[in-house]
């Protein structure tokens, strides 16, 4: 398991690696005539797509993880209850990052779930339009979340993780009620 | 009813080592008692059967494992030379007899047959076992229940056999008219002239068999001895090509012993004429010898068949043991449905056990490991004792099992009162029990 996780690492690194290069690619877009206006209300969209992201990598790791044990009576990996934590934390964590924090390089906008974002929005990466900021204004007020990705990122991984360690401590006291242990009866027997 | 085989020789023990394979994976269904007489060592497959089923011991009846009232019980009988290694020195009770001396022995036996080391049988020598020993005549092992099948299985060509199948079957009606157990019928499977003999083991093998098998054939057909006899099969025998290649060899090493490659192999034979005279209950003894012969077999099981439940078996047993599924069951949250209810109510239970000998939960925490570590030793073996894998023949081809069948294996229900607690001494024991409860159910219903 540790040496998985260490092979995760620089795959990790080099998501972040991307991340900068996009971001920075992104910055460096060719201006076109885009209103500050329609700027705001882009940042705004991609915004909530993020903060529903957030969310959902939070929730989805832990529900996902817990409920994967489902999946043990057709698969010997997910017998496995920490294996199986792990995987599927890294899932929900990969799409996540994949597909809204890296969403524009990787689906583009415009459409599906970008479809509330116009693929203008790139230019907009290096301009003053009073964006909001991630997490309501807490971190990089007045900086497009588009230019802020190696922060998403960040913040992506770290609400998967915490819910794939949320769904581990709920598995663990789990056990105690439902799996074997739960029927285990000591001295009285 | 009961049944009980009677195994005698190297032939009705590798008959038998088939048998008991067949039982563990749940193609012979029903429970019997075995006795082997030989006077060769016990095959070591057949001693590492006996050894798992007496693990399986949970209740303070006999032979009482979880949710079988009997289990099968392995008896053997050593046929042993008292007072020597030869049947010279055992009939003389001298070591230092010379050629030019007399005895009355002379009268019976050639030197070259009395100086014959015993250890490792009798080579086709069959007068020679009715020298050794009369002692296993007496023996309780050979008494019948009421209601019940007796089989003798042997080859009556060799030596153990040829001496003591007609014996033995007199011994066992012996006991059942004196004691008057009723219902009691007798059956034997006979091997005649099944392989072809290696060369240079016994001195003209070929015409020494065929002397012993028109011997023992013939005492059968006019002794009184054959008059308890209610039906037999014969494998092979006058007339029928013994092309057959035995490895003895193999034999007694029994170690991943391979099965018969096609249904007409004569021990597989031996195997279906076994199953069929055990469970046959409608045939009617026939006053003429001769019409005893049971010829049409009632087909219980096909070697496909067989070989097909060997590969689930086996490959459910090899994912236990690589995956280390009992480790997992014990730890996770979703164990019922994955893995059933029924495991996880035998796995909690001798965990109970093991908390009770122990002195509470705290000091059996690590029972999942010990659970896991006893189950891979049970299949693997330790030092030189024989695994059950070791029993079972080497497969090539597995078969895709599923976690998730093992929730359909039909495991018997637990029955707090009834454990023994002078078997259940510590943790270690009990982890030990319950792996052998598990691998046992899993062999044999797993599908």
């Amino acid at each position: 398991m540790r040496k998985k996780l260490l092979a995760c690492a620089p795959s990790s690194a080099a998501i972040v690696a991307l991340a900068l290069l996009l971001a920075t690619t992104a910055l460096g877009q060719p201006k076109t005539s885009v209103s500050r206006t329609q700027c705001k209300q882009w940042d705004d969209a991609f915004l909530t797509i993020f903060n529903w992201a957030m969310a959902g990598a939070l929730i989805g790791a832990c529900v996902f993880s817990l409920l994967s044990g489902f999946l043990g009576k057709f698969l010997w990996v997910f017998t496995t209850p920490r294996f199986r934590l792990v995987v599927v934390t890294l899932v929900c964590l990969l799409a996540m990052v994949f597909g809204v924090a890296l969403g524009p390089w990787t689906l583009g906008l415009g459409g599906g779930l970008f479809s509330g974002v116009d693929p203008r929005y790139f230019d907009c990466a290096s301009m003053q339009f009073g964006a909001e900021g991630l997490f309501a204004g807490q971190l990089g007020v007045g900086v497009p979340a588009i230019a802020q990705t190696p922060a998403m990122i960040i913040a992506l991984s770290a609400a998967a993780l915490i819910g794939g360690l949320t769904a581990w401590l709920i598995s663990s006291a789990t056990l105690r009620f439902l799996g074997v242990p739960a029927k285990v009866r000591g001295e009285r027997l | 009813m009961t049944y009980k085989i009677i195994s005698v020789g190297g032939t009705g023990q590798i008959v038998l080592h088939y048998y008991l394979q067949l039982y563990l994976l749940g193609v012979v269904k029903e429970e019997f008692d075995a006795v082997i007489i030989d006077s060769d060592d016990i095959l070591p497959s057949i001693q590492a059967v006996r050894s798992f089923l007496a693990g399986l011991q949970y209740g303070g009846q006999t032979n009482e494992s979880l949710g079988r009232a009997k289990i099968p019980t392995v008896e053997a009988l050593r046929v042993r030379p008292t007072g020597g290694d030869t049947a010279l020195e055992v009939l003389t009770g001298r070591k230092d007899w010379k050629r030019t001396e007399t005895h009355p022995v002379y009268a019976f036996f050639n030197d070259d047959s009395l100086r014959q080391e015993l250890k490792q049988g009798l080579f086709a020598r069959p007068a020679l076992s009715s020298v050794l020993t009369q002692e296993i005549f007496q023996s309780d092992s050979l008494r019948s229940s009421p209601n019940s099948t007796v089989i003798i299985v042997g080859a009556v060509t060799g030596g153990t056999g040829g001496g003591l199948t007609a014996p033995m079957l007199d011994a066992v009606r012996t006991f059942t008219e004196r004691e008057r157990i009723e219902n009691v019928k007798v059956r034997a499977v006979l091997f005649g002239e099944y392989f072809r003999p290696q060369e240079g083991l016994i001195k003209d093998a070929v015409p020494r068999f065929q002397s012993n098998q028109t011997m023992v054939l013939r005492s059968f057909g006019e002794a009184e001895a054959a008059e308890g006899l209610h039906s037999y099969s014969i494998v092979g025998g006058p007339g029928v090509s013994a092309d057959y290649e035995r490895k003895t060899e193999t034999e007694k090493e029994g170690k991943n012993i391979p099965w018969p490659n096609d249904e007409g192999n004569p021990f597989w034979q031996g195997v279906l004429a076994l199953e069929h005279l055990l469970r046959d209950t409608a045939a009617e003894k026939v006053t003429k010898f001769e019409g005893r012969e049971a010829q049409n077999f009632s087909t219980y099981f096909t070697l496909r068949g067989a070989e097909l439940r060997l590969r689930k078996a086996l490959s459910m047993v090899r994912m236990i043991n690589k995956k280390g599924a009992l480790l997992r069951l014990c730890n996770d949250p979703w164990s019922r449905w994955i893995w059933g209810e029924g495991m996880v109510e035998i796995a909690a239970h001798y965990w109970s056990i093991a908390a009770s000998r122990e002195s509470g939960k705290e000091g059996v925490a690590d029972f999942p490991r010990e659970l896991q570590r006893a189950f891979e030793t049970l299949w693997r073996g330790e030092d030189k004792k024989l695994g059950l894998q070791d029993v079972f023949p080497n497969i090539t081809q597995t078969e895709r099992m599923r976690p998730g069948k093992m929730s359909s294996v039909r495991w018997p229900q637990v029955s707090e009162g009834k454990w023994a607690r002078e078997l259940f001494d510590d943790k270690r024991k009990a982890a030990q029990r319950a792996a052998a409860t598990l691998l046992f159910w899993t062999l044999r219903e797993v599908a």
